[in-house]
């Protein structure tokens, strides 16, 4: 029967389980607020928020964390080869000009983030709903910080402004 | 019962346990997918919907919950396929003729609507609903003396009718009549706290009556109807030509007018954080007070 394949029975207690209720699992403690994984590309990069954001998908049970996480895997490889597209097409450029045009690589990355932000803020509020455990994230976000600013990005910069750029 | 007070959590767990007893039971499914709906979980509504169809095709509550989460998703052109359906297996059903003239006012076809909106008249002239909704079409074409008619014949047919004392409270927030406006909301809020309806007419009223967080209000319902991919676009967008600004005018040598650009973005950061909280505490602390003066 049709329910029998989409509907779920959940395994705690076997009773009826709606597709999107958060499935928890062992690292349900590190569930936080999806504003902080979204305050970490502003304040650290993408090197924290987006592997957060995947981290968090899982710790709660994000029905979409598969989605959540293959997104981020393509996200990747779409910003190393937007960067390349756009190093090429600047080669051309008159000096200063570059700038203009990596605004399309900012622009590339907080549209990934608000689109994983977005994504996550359902089954936020669901996880809260049945009173799962949240984490304040600030600390991470002020450690994020001061660990990206003095010692990720400029040990990336000894590699290549490029390995930089793709982090930040 | 718990749906016409507003109460989804108590619904959701009776169908879950309906549900567990009888996982087939496809009339559960679409209620089910309704509960989901009015709490905004559109994926699983969705798939609760396609569960109840899978097992009865036709079965027009399941049909009924499908075009409102289309058009919720805004995929017009599927809730108008359910919602015709529905109209042809009853005709007759006021609701159904409701839904489409719904989906036609949000096309942006009044004139459609409206004829949609007669046909339910004429399937039932004593629904009250129906009126209701005549009164809003009314309304939001600006013509008011209409929409009080048809709000006032509303409330006879039905004095306590929710969307019937909605219609009336928008009609009277458009002639000005804020606190009488108010009275009307709180009545119902009473009964239902969570009326979709109602706590639309507060928030208009509350961004009346402060004009500053009721910028923040018509930008954020704007940003709601665009769906979330096109409101990323827009945010995007505001920041790159901000981005663009602030380096033109540093690279022009007017680091005066750069630095202005900077603090006027910044301004409206903070104003985009600052007005929800500000906005939501406002109506959140109205709620709480009417949810207090429950005694029923």
């Amino acid at each position: 029967m049709a329910s029998a394949e989409l509907g779920r029975r959940g395994g705690d207690g076997g009773g009826y389980r709606i597709a999107d209720e958060p499935r928890a699992g062992g690292l349900v403690q590190l569930t936080v607020n999806p504003l902080w994984p979204l305050f970490a590309v502003m304040f650290g990069g993408a090197w924290l928020s987006w592997p957060w954001f995947v981290l968090n998908g899982w710790a709660m049970g994000s029905p979409t964390r598969i989605r959540e996480t293959l997104f981020v895997v393509a996200a990747w490889v779409g910003s190393v080869l937007l960067l390349v597209a756009l190093l090429v097409a600047g080669a051309s450029l008159p000096e200063g000009g570059f700038k203009y045009l990596f605004l399309l690589h900012i622009l590339y990355k907080l549209g990934v983030t608000y689109r994983l932000y977005v994504w996550q803020m359902r089954p936020f509020q669901l996880h809260q709903y049945y009173d799962g455990p949240v984490r304040n994230g600030m600390f991470m976000v002020i450690a994020g910080y001061f660990v990206g600013e003095s010692l990720l990005l400029p040990a990336a910069a000894e590699l290549g402004v490029f390995v930089k750029w793709v982090l930040q | 019962m718990y749906l016409r007070s507003g109460n989804t959590a108590a619904a959701i767990h009776t169908l879950k346990r309906a549900l567990t007893q009888d996982p087939d039971h496809a009339q559960a499914h679409a209620m089910l997918a309704q509960c989901l709906l009015l709490d905004k979980r559109l994926h699983a509504a969705e798939l609760e919907a396609r569960i109840a169809l899978s097992a009865d095709p036709e079965m027009p509550l399941a049909l009924y919950a499908l075009g409102h989460i289309s058009i919720a998703r805004r995929r017009f052109a599927q809730a108008r396929e359910h919602f015709e359906q529905l109209i042809a297996l009853e005709p007759d059903d006021p609701t159904n003729h409701r839904a489409l003239a719904q989906l036609e006012q949000l096309e942006g076809d009044p004139a459609a609507a409206l004829a949609h909106l007669e046909r339910a008249r004429a399937a039932d002239p004593e629904d009250a609903t129906v009126l209701s909704d005549l009164a809003d079409l009314a309304c939001a074409q600006g013509d008011l003396r209409l929409a009080r008619r048809h709000a006032e014949a509303a409330l006879e047919l039905a004095p306590g009718d929710a969307d019937s004392l909605i219609s009336m409270g928008k009609v009277l927030l458009r002639e000005g009549s804020l606190e009488e406006a108010h009275q009307l909301v709180v009545s119902v809020l009473q009964v239902n706290p969570r009326h979709g309806g109602a706590i639309g007419l507060l928030a208009q009223i509350k961004a009346r009556q402060s004009p500053l967080l009721g910028i923040w209000w018509r930008w954020n319902t704007w940003m709601h109807s665009l769906g979330d991919g096109r409101s990323i676009g827009v945010l995007l967008a505001g920041f790159f030509v901000y981005a663009v600004l602030s380096l033109a005018t540093s690279d022009l040598g007017l680091q005066k007018t750069s630095e202005l650009v900077d603090i006027l973005w910044l301004l409206l950061v903070a104003y985009t954080w600052v007005g929800p909280v500000l906005f939501m505490r406002m109506i959140k602390k109205e709620l709480g007070e009417v949810e207090l003066s429950r005694d029923f």
